[in-house]
């Protein structure tokens, strides 16, 4: 540890601070504003087609050591400047619709892998050639500064997809020209009553708990040099920032819609309630995507997590389930996988006298003898609902003795923000008692 | 004499090893008493065992759609075991004819004959606090390999003895047990959601293993440092199969036999399984524990200076602590300070035990080579804790892999999703439990097939993740503590 790191932590944590109390604060209006989960662009699932108007745009992005980034992104005006990208949700058998405007000074497009027969205005969208066949675009493109272009398909399978530009992918992907596709089970009535992400029995999960781990990263200097519009050399490139949902921890379980991150409006803290009869009673589905150039080792802690899909696929052949348990999950460059997760108090640890008494059977350490960071999630107990003495000087982000775990790239130097750690792609777990909080 | 549930002498025997256990592979068993010590763990066992009597097994099923758990069913615990590891720092060997890296490695102020400065772990159970406190400054790479059984109850005390080279730092340090399921925060070991262990003070994390299969563990305290640092080691669940004689029960589930008096028939076969499958049974097993290092941010480290992690570009690419040739080296005997078969506790300032040329690799214990007669089943239980991917490839002897991230590869209705490959891919964190059967006698690579990461600092093809793979002709008895 030293100076700059501890003061680089401090400064996170106290954002964090910020972001709990505003969590419960604004919970009163939680059916509106979905604090939590997947925030869907507005869409109707009994239209025949969802349309939607995607604008490039530009604007900056902030990270928890206090560096503004200025980003590319694409819009549909519910913000003027997005990273990433809106999430689009749509239903299983609809047409999808969506017409891209160009305001950058290059060419851009869209390509949707996973989906078949997409159109670009009415023509087979597929990779453009220039006279000496070099790839220029892999998608017809909206023409630099204002050009427009309609790309259509059916959403024929649920599952998790992305979108991104096709057009010079390894710089535009980079600046942020990327966001989710859902498509849901065609029985599905909206996205904030699915329970089920591809219609089959495996792959059922608790309604409303369902989260969205779009993973990428960023070079500052590349982002620096495509602002001040010079040259870039790519040899050079190294990544320093690495996001889910366009925040770098602890910024990640911030709220949705966050004042303070006005530009990156997704959160990806996964919440769930313990199983049990009163508490949930199906696990949480993640749906995870990858769009950087490498792999990410996804780790969550708590428990082991089913992989129940990759790249929109459930995992079933022949009527055989797939699906296996995996304590790190591997979602390939520009992949999907999509993931349960539930925990449960299987050795029913109970500090209460009674009939369910069962102490943990080793001293718990006092907290005069243990090192608490200055702001922790720990309720300074180990029970789950209870809350312990909080030592002076520490302030707690816990509520109701509800368990907090990590989950993070367990290549840890993506768990960083330039290199400092408890940062980066890294988010919460939160495990709420059966009763709630 | 106190019994466990089954009836047995708390002295719980293993499956006897057909050969005077060359494929010992837990540094925990190897201070339990095999000599015949009787220690402090021994009698704490004893009191555990003896308040417990018999009841059900806490059997639970941990994958995402599981059904839910009626909690604690009577948990019984088949067994305890107790283990006293140390975290300090201290100083290693990377191949010393490796080319080396200006300015950073071999380190100038590396005690001769070592080169590089690392974090990690000891196993220090049974020590006297003399002998614990003397571990300050003697930290090992890879840590300890652990195993447990699993229904038993595990209980792992961490002990930070502060850095002998950096005492202006005041890191704290932490258990994570990387994979448990179901966790609890406070034996989770992050420190942002529990606590952690400042110098000079202990924290004893509790574990009751439900799950069989290849796990990991690490320090999660500024975790990008400390792992890196090497505070990293592998940890696996033996099943209730390789002890006890399985029956299926009213699900067809299979569960440990209970005899006439209630009490768990113990098999006497001596057979060993990864998972609870007679499918999954082996005769001999190995640890293959990958990480790398970044001899620069080594370097930083111990020369108070600051690293940016993002930028990690590692320099050598190590099996069990150790980058070609030293894996093929043999294992450092009386690495577990605990065991006194081999000697005591051992330190190079005063040091009793002549180590001759195995010298510097005093705190690499573990040879990462792999022994096996013809004909054997073996297994390999290879887990992750490096940060960039590798393909851990065997050419031509298929490999058989079983279990993924100490899940067996069988679907949710018991569909067989196991497979061969010949190139095993793992991820950061990731583990696999991989079975083969030993060929024709010979000497064979077992390697990374980035070639990136067979050379050591640079890229000659000589060195890194490689070791050997020698297999004997069938009625060779392996020498006691040949590999390990």
């Amino acid at each position: 540890m030293n100076l700059t790191r501890i003061t680089a932590f401090g400064a996170g944590l106290v954002v964090i601070a910020a972001a709990l109390v505003s969590t419960s604060t604004a919970s009163v209006a939680a059916s509106t504003t979905q604090s939590e989960g997947i925030l869907c662009e507005p869409s109707n699932f009994a239209a025949a087609t969802a349309d939607f108007d995607i604008s490039t745009s530009t604007g900056h992005i902030s990270m928890p050591d206090g560096n503004v980034l200025f980003s590319w992104g694409f819009s549909t005006g519910t913000h003027a400047f997005q990273l990433p990208g809106p999430v689009l949700c749509v239903k299983q058998g609809q047409k999808v619709s969506i017409t891209l405007t160009n305001t950058l000074d290059e060419d851009t497009s869209l390509v949707f892998p996973g989906q078949e027969n997409v159109t670009a205005d009415n023509m087979p969208s597929m990779p453009q050639v220039d006279g000496s066949n070099r790839v220029t675009s892999l998608a017809p493109v909206a023409t630099k500064s204002g050009g427009q272009i309609t790309y259509s398909f059916t959403a024929t399978k649920p599952g998790t997809y992305l979108y991104e530009s096709g057009t010079d992918p390894v710089k535009q992907v980079e600046m942020g020209l990327y966001g989710a596709l859902i498509v849901y089970p065609d029985t599905t009535v909206s996205q904030d009553t699915a329970v089920n992400a591809y219609g089959d029995p495996g792959t059922a999960f608790q309604k409303g708990r369902e989260f969205l781990h779009i993973i990428s990263q960023v070079d500052p200097a590349l982002h620096l040099a495509v602002e001040q519009k010079k040259p870039f050399d790519w040899s050079h490139y190294q990544a320093h920032y690495f996001l889910i949902n366009g925040r770098s921890a602890p910024d990640s379980v911030s709220p949705n819609d966050a004042s303070w991150l006005p530009s990156q409006p997704y959160g990806s803290m996964v919440h769930v309630k313990e199983q049990a009869p009163l508490g949930d009673t199906a696990p949480a589905l993640v749906r995870y995507i990858n769009v950087m150039p490498t792999d990410a080792a996804f780790h969550p802690h708590g428990n082991t997590e089913t992989v129940i899909a990759e790249d929109g696929q459930q995992l079933r052949k022949n009527g055989v389930d797939d699906s296996y348990g995996s304590f790190l999950v591997d979602i390939g460059a520009n992949r999907t996988v999509d993931a349960l997760f539930s925990w449960t108090n299987v050795d029913g640890y109970n500090p209460t006298p009674g009939t369910d008494f069962n102490p943990i059977p080793v001293q718990i350490s006092p907290y005069q003898d243990v090192l608490t960071s200055a702001s922790t999630w720990y309720s300074m107990s180990p029970y789950l609902g209870h809350v312990g003495d909080l030592p002076a000087g520490v302030t707690s982000l816990n509520q109701c003795g509800e368990y907090y775990h990590m989950a993070h790239n367990h290549a840890l130097q993506f768990a960083t923000n330039f290199g400092a750690s408890f940062g980066g792609q890294m988010t919460l777990i939160r495990i709420d008692p059966a009763a709630g909080c | 004499m106190s019994t466990d549930s089954a009836g047995q002498p708390a002295q719980h025997p293993r499956p006897t090893p057909t050969d005077q256990g060359a494929t010992v592979n837990d540094e925990n068993a190897a201070s339990e008493g095999r000599s015949g010590l009787i220690s402090r763990r021994n009698v704490l066992r004893a009191g555990v065992v003896g308040a417990a009597g018999v009841g059900v097994l806490g059997v639970a099923s941990t994958r995402g759609t599981s059904a839910i758990a009626a909690g604690n069913a009577g948990f019984t615990a088949t067994k305890s075991d107790t283990v006293h590891l140390v975290a300090t720092d201290g100083w290693v060997s990377m191949p010393t004819g490796a080319d080396p890296v200006p300015g950073y490695w071999p380190d100038t102020l590396a005690p001769d004959p070592y080169n590089m400065y690392v974090f990690g772990f000891r196993n220090v159970t049974g020590m006297t606090d003399a002998q614990v406190i003397a571990q300050r400054g003697q930290a090992q790479i890879s840590a300890p390999v652990l195993g447990f059984d699993e229904g038993s109850e595990v209980k792992i005390t961490l002990t930070n003895l502060g850095l002998s080279q950096r005492p202006d730092l005041i890191d704290g340090h932490t258990l994570h047990w990387h994979g448990f399921n179901n966790a609890i925060p406070i034996f989770d070991g992050v420190p942002e959601m529990s606590a952690s262990v400042p110098i000079g003070k202990s924290i004893t994390y509790y574990y009751r293993p439900h799950d069989a299969g290849t796990y990991m563990y690490h320090c999660h305290f500024e975790d990008v440092e400390h792992v890196q640092m090497g505070m990293t080691g592998l940890l696996f669940v033996r099943p209730f199969m390789s002890t006890y004689v399985m029956v299926p029960d009213a699900t067809g589930k299979l569960v440990p036999q209970r005899g006439a008096n209630g009490q768990l028939v113990r098999r006497t076969d001596g057979k060993k399984f990864v998972f609870n499958d007679a499918a999954t049974a082996y005769d001999r097993e190995y640890p293959l524990f990958l990480t790398e290092n970044d001899p620069e941010d080594h370097w930083r480290d111990a020369h108070i200076q600051i690293s940016d992690w993002s930028t990690y570009s590692p320099g050598f690419a190590l099996f069990n602590g150790r980058a070609f040739p030293d894996t093929i080296e043999p294992s450092v005997p009386g690495f577990n300070p605990a065991n006194i078969a081999y000697g005591p506790p051992t330190n190079r300032q005063g040091n009793p035990q002549d180590l001759g040329t195995l010298e510097r690799l005093r705190y690499q214990p573990r040879s990462a080579l792999i022994e096996a007669v013809e004909g054997e089943t073996v297994l390999l239980r290879i887990a992750h804790l490096g940060s960039i991917r590798h393909t851990i490839t065997v050419d031509g002897i298929p490999l058989h892999v079983i279990g993924s991230d100490a899940s067996q590869l069988k679907g949710p209705h018991g569909e067989d999703t196991s497979y061969v490959t010949n190139s095993v891919g793992l991820g950061a964190g990731e583990s696999r439990d991989v079975l083969f059967k030993a060929p024709k006698p010979g000497t064979y690579l077992i390697y990374d097939r980035n070639f990136m990461n067979l050379s050591n600092t640079s890229g000659s093809g000589y060195g890194g993740m490689l070791t050997h793979l020698v297999v004997y002709p069938t009625g060779t008895t392996l020498a006691a503590g040949k590999t390990v």
